[in-house]
């Protein structure tokens, strides 16, 4: 098998605080291949963002990392924090969510996208200039020219996250990761973002790592899912298998509050009870023990793996994987 | 019916969490017993009190404390270098030093808590009564705090004792006229804020009259900046009273006051620097304890930029 | 925005009319009669009756209280503030003519006040909690403790008669400027110091701040122009409103250093008990203050468009019109 361009190993994530350490990510381990679209997927506090953070180490100072984070080989953890800056921008270009706030109030958009170009490429102010347009124009603004003397204020949401896109992109990057870029902005602006998203991986060979709390999202987007709880990866499967053949209880319950406008109501009664775990107490054995309607004894005590047990490298961490009813028998079961 | 069970437990988990959220939703800060105790467990506060209590004491005991009357002169003994007699050494007229400064802190200090006490209560009750009766008389008194505000506070105090003349009274009524705004214009403003609050508006939907209102509610809520606000204008009352009795419009001679102190070394300064050196650095000492203190209290208040 | 402007111009009217009254009233409550001391001074002997009537004409001080305060507005609109006691100029023209030397003294200690204030704040905030902030967190607090009158002394202890590098007194070029610049501005640094500390905190932990990381950018440009540069606009804004704070200490400087500015006038004028100064001098202090503030709040508005309604409404909380 071919090396991934990005392999994580063991990923914890711990801040200290004076009540207890938080555990915000719990030995995570995924990898992501060349020009791959994976989507992340997990409720707020899942650790996901957190882990999309760790990854180019733009937490803040006071995070205890650990784990490996090997980009082409290279671990990242434990590069110099001087060499860290040739690879944030250069190989692996950010985007996040709340794009108006992202970019820096006192600077022209056009400025900001030159400061990015010619952090990491020497050429002269004038063909980073052109370049700026160029991507401006790539991520779909109309009349680059005027809109890269706007400053971030007049811009809207969407038009903020494009900005942001075009900026991530703009040392072609080999990885993207975008944090819950849509998050907060019109549902036809969030499909039209997430179509550009696919438009420039598939153009460039951009493996893209998308993070969101939103299931239904990766259907048009992703190849490949990885689904997070209590800073875990409790399953992962390519998108065919994992709309296909859920093997997790915490995914159905995902999948089962995915709302269809026609079924929302139905769907809904039957949404995960419960919040999710404090990062501060996670719960002994499984995490998700504490929702799961399947709760067995092992699982109170016993971590499960996260184990390959299907096509595709279907994976899943249930001590009862494969071996449990499907969500559609399940309502016939507990009425 | 399924709806029921199935909604159940996800209440209960939202009001757990809600109770998990307790820091957030934390009562006033003066409300909190624990004010003292976190202010005394702040380096920076402990020092500033230290500093002003021990001040204040040796400014309380000076009569017991000073070998000498600070007034009294003894022109054969000018500048004398520190000795036992007069630790310190004297100043230009043979006054004992340390006894001057001694006194001078009974002077300048209580001057500057008692000023700024009396400035603190004035403020606030006019910040309660504009904040509380809104309307026309909240519109005059704003229209009076704007036109006081336009000056800076030390440059009104200057004006005003110099129309009037020097001397303690004066000074005291310059002082008066030119601080209140500072406190109103807080005071109002978080009343202002504190109306709104739901606990206060459940309060007048029950019929509590607005005096108790005041008295129960918003004084709590008031009472913590308006401490920080005490420390660091006192602080400043200090330095400010000094500075008109260096410029010989406060304190007059012969009576011992820090400011005034510096004032009458000016003319030796070149032979007796010293006569200088003690009384600032006093004074400096004096206003860094009311910085400490209001620093420190500002940071347990409002702890997210520490 | 100019509707917004237009508001507040209006608004400076009863403002200005306040002042005024403040002006007039506080020159008027003073004790004794400067009309009689000025007649006695410049003839040598006490006026009858009909003299000091005259002289009282002379300077437009007759007639009933408030006839004498509309005339003294008058005369002001039309920039006439009456005449000196103790010179018999105008006021107006004293007041101007000592104006540049007090701007000259107020604008350099701001500059150094900045100029100290910037990088120490800096550090502050990137050494956060660490030993070189609780250090500079006492040293600026210290600073602000050090009167500026005796660290004026300290100066020139230091620099005229231990050092002999600077002229103790007197006013001139840029080496007479160096210790009354610094005694004035040093406390205003240590405030805008923990304002630049607390400011770039913030902005520090602003999501853009974040973007400028993630875009690679080496730290010295992701502090230098994407923190400090976005957290100057507070600290600049108070420096501003500082400004007038530092024209009024200033009286204290130039008396020490024997600078002729319009606060020694001030002083001059308290001690000769020249009313009409004082009372000229309040309405024109005061008058600069109030355009001060406006022009700092227009240009906030101007500057950064992002202070929407909601802070206004904000402001209007605490007071500020």
């Amino acid at each position: 098998m071919t090396r991934p361009l990005l392999d994580v190993r063991d990923l914890a994530v711990t801040f200290p605080t004076d009540s207890g350490p938080i555990h915000a990510v719990h030995r995570m381990s995924f990898s992501i291949g060349s020009g791959e679209r994976v989507g992340i997927v997990g409720e707020s506090g899942a650790g996901k963002s957190v882990a999309a953070l760790a990854i180019t180490r733009l937490l803040a100072p006071s995070a205890r990392l650990s784990g490996q984070v090997a980009l082409d080989g290279t671990d990242l953890l434990q590069l110099p924090r001087s060499q860290l800056r040739h690879v944030r921008g250069e190989r692996i270009g950010m985007v996040f969510q709340d794009p108006v706030t992202c970019l820096s109030p006192r600077m022209s958009v056009g400025d900001q996208l030159v400061e990015a170009i010619r952090a990491h490429r020497g050429v002269p102010r004038r063909a980073a200039r052109d370049r700026a347009l160029d991507l401006l124009r790539s991520v779909g603004i109309p009349d680059p020219v005027l809109w890269a003397k706007e400053y971030p204020h007049r811009l809207s949401g969407g038009m903020a996250q494009r900005v942001m896109i075009a900026m991530a992109i703009s040392c072609d990057p080999e990885l993207l990761i975008a944090d819950e870029p849509t998050t907060a902005l019109d549902v036809t602006i969030e499909a039209q973002i997430i179509d550009l998203l696919v438009e420039l991986s598939e153009e460039r060979g951009t493996a893209v790592m998308l993070i969101t709390h939103d299931l239904a999202l990766l259907a048009r987007f992703a190849e490949r899912i990885l689904v997070t709880y209590a800073g875990s990866i409790v399953e992962q499967g390519t998108v065919g298998t994992l709309y296909g053949r859920p093997s997790h209880p915490y995914t159905w319950g995902l999948m089962q509050s995915v709302t269809g406008v026609n079924e929302q109501r139905r769907r809904r009664l039957t949404a995960i009870r419960g919040a999710p775990p404090s990062a501060r107490a996670i719960p002994p054995g499984c995490a998700f023990h504490p929702r799961c309607p399947y709760v067995q004894e092992v699982c109170r005590r016993e971590v499960p793996e996260l184990m390959v047990h299907g096509g595709d490298d279907h994976a899943s961490a249930c001590h009862f994987a494969g071996q449990l009813a499907r969500p559609e028998e399940l309502r016939e079961v507990r009425p | 019916m399924s709806e029921r069970v199935d909604a159940t437990p996800a209440t209960s988990a939202a009001t757990a969490s809600a109770a998990g959220g307790e820091l957030q939703d934390a009562p006033p800060a003066a409300l909190r017993p624990s004010l003292l105790r976190q202010l005394l467990g702040d380096r920076t506060a402990l020092l500033g009190l230290l500093i002003l209590v021990v001040l204040g004491l040796l400014a309380l005991l000076a009569p017991w404390l000073s070998p000498h009357d600070p007034i009294a002169q003894d022109v054969l003994n000018r500048f004398a270098p520190p000795s036992a007699a007069h630790p310190l050494g004297t100043d230009h007229l043979g006054r004992d030093e340390l006894s001057r400064l001694l006194h001078g802190g009974r002077t300048s200090l209580l001057t500057a808590v008692a000023l700024g006490t009396a400035i603190l209560l004035i403020g606030t009750a006019v910040g309660l009564v504009s904040g509380f009766a809104g309307g026309k008389v909240d519109g005059l008194i704003m229209r009076v705090i704007d036109v006081l505000l336009a000056f800076p506070n030390f440059l009104l105090v200057l004006v005003v004792v110099g129309a009037l003349g020097p001397g303690m009274v004066n000074l005291a009524v310059a002082f008066l006229v030119a601080g209140w705004v500072g406190y109103a214009r807080v005071v109002r403003g978080l009343v202002l804020v504190a109306r709104h609050q739901p606990y206060v508006e459940a309060a007048h939907a029950l019929g509590f009259g607005s005096g108790r209102i005041a008295i129960r509610h918003l004084l709590p809520n008031v009472y913590a900046p308006v401490m920080v606000l005490w420390t660091l204008r006192t602080g400043q009352l200090l330095l400010a009273f000094a500075a008109l009795s260096f410029l010989g419009l406060g304190v007059q001679p012969p009576t011992a006051e820090w400011g005034a102190m510096l004032n009458e070394a000016r003319e030796a300064f070149v032979r007796a620097p010293q006569l200088m050196i003690y009384p600032g650095i006093v004074i400096t000492v004096a206003a860094l304890g009311f910085n400490l203190l209001g620093d420190g209290l500002r940071d347990v208040l409002d702890p997210k930029l520490r | 925005m100019l509707a917004y402007a237009g508001r507040r111009v209006l608004y400076l009217v009863p403002t200005w009319l306040g002042l005024s009254l403040l002006a007039f009233v506080i020159g008027d409550l003073a004790p004794g009669d400067p009309v009689r001391a000025y007649f006695q001074r410049t003839q040598g002997r006490p006026p009858t009756e009909a003299e000091l009537a005259q002289t009282r004409v002379e300077f437009g001080v007759d007639g009933s209280l408030p006839e004498r305060y509309l005339d003294w507005v008058g005369g002001a609109v039309q920039g006439d503030l009456g005449k000196s006691f103790s010179t018999g100029r105008p006021v107006l023209d004293e007041l101007l003519s000592r104006l540049p030397a007090t701007l000259e003294l107020a604008g350099a200690a701001m500059l150094v006040a900045l100029a100290i204030a910037v990088p120490v704040g800096t550090v502050a905030a990137l050494y956060r909690n660490r030993l070189a902030d609780q250090v500079l967190r006492i040293a600026s607090l210290l600073g602000a403790s050090l009167p500026g009158f005796f660290l004026a002394y300290l100066l020139i202890m230091l620099f005229s008669l231990q050092l002999g590098l600077l002229p103790a007194l007197g006013y001139g070029d840029l080496r007479h400027l160096i210790m009354p610049a610094l005694a004035l501005g040093l406390a205003e640094s240590a405030v805008l110091a923990r304002l630049m500390r607390s400011s770039l905190l913030e902005v520090l932990g602003e999501n853009y701040v974040r973007t400028a990381r993630a875009k690679g950018l080496p730290e010295w440009q992701v502090v230098g122009r994407h923190g400090v540069g976005n957290s100057l606009n507070a600290v600049m804004t108070e420096a501003a409103l500082a400004f007038a704070t530092l024209l009024a200490l200033s009286a204290i400087i130039e008396q020490i250093f024997v600078w002729p500015g319009i606060g020694r006038l001030v002083l001059e004028a308290i001690s000769q008990r020249d009313y009409s100064v004082i009372q000229g001098f309040v309405l024109f202090a005061g008058t600069v203050f109030v355009l001060i503030n406006l022009a700092v709040d227009l240009a906030y508005r101007w500057l950064d468009p992002r202070v929407t309604l909601q802070s206004e409404r904000a402001r209007t909380a605490v007071g500020m019109p």
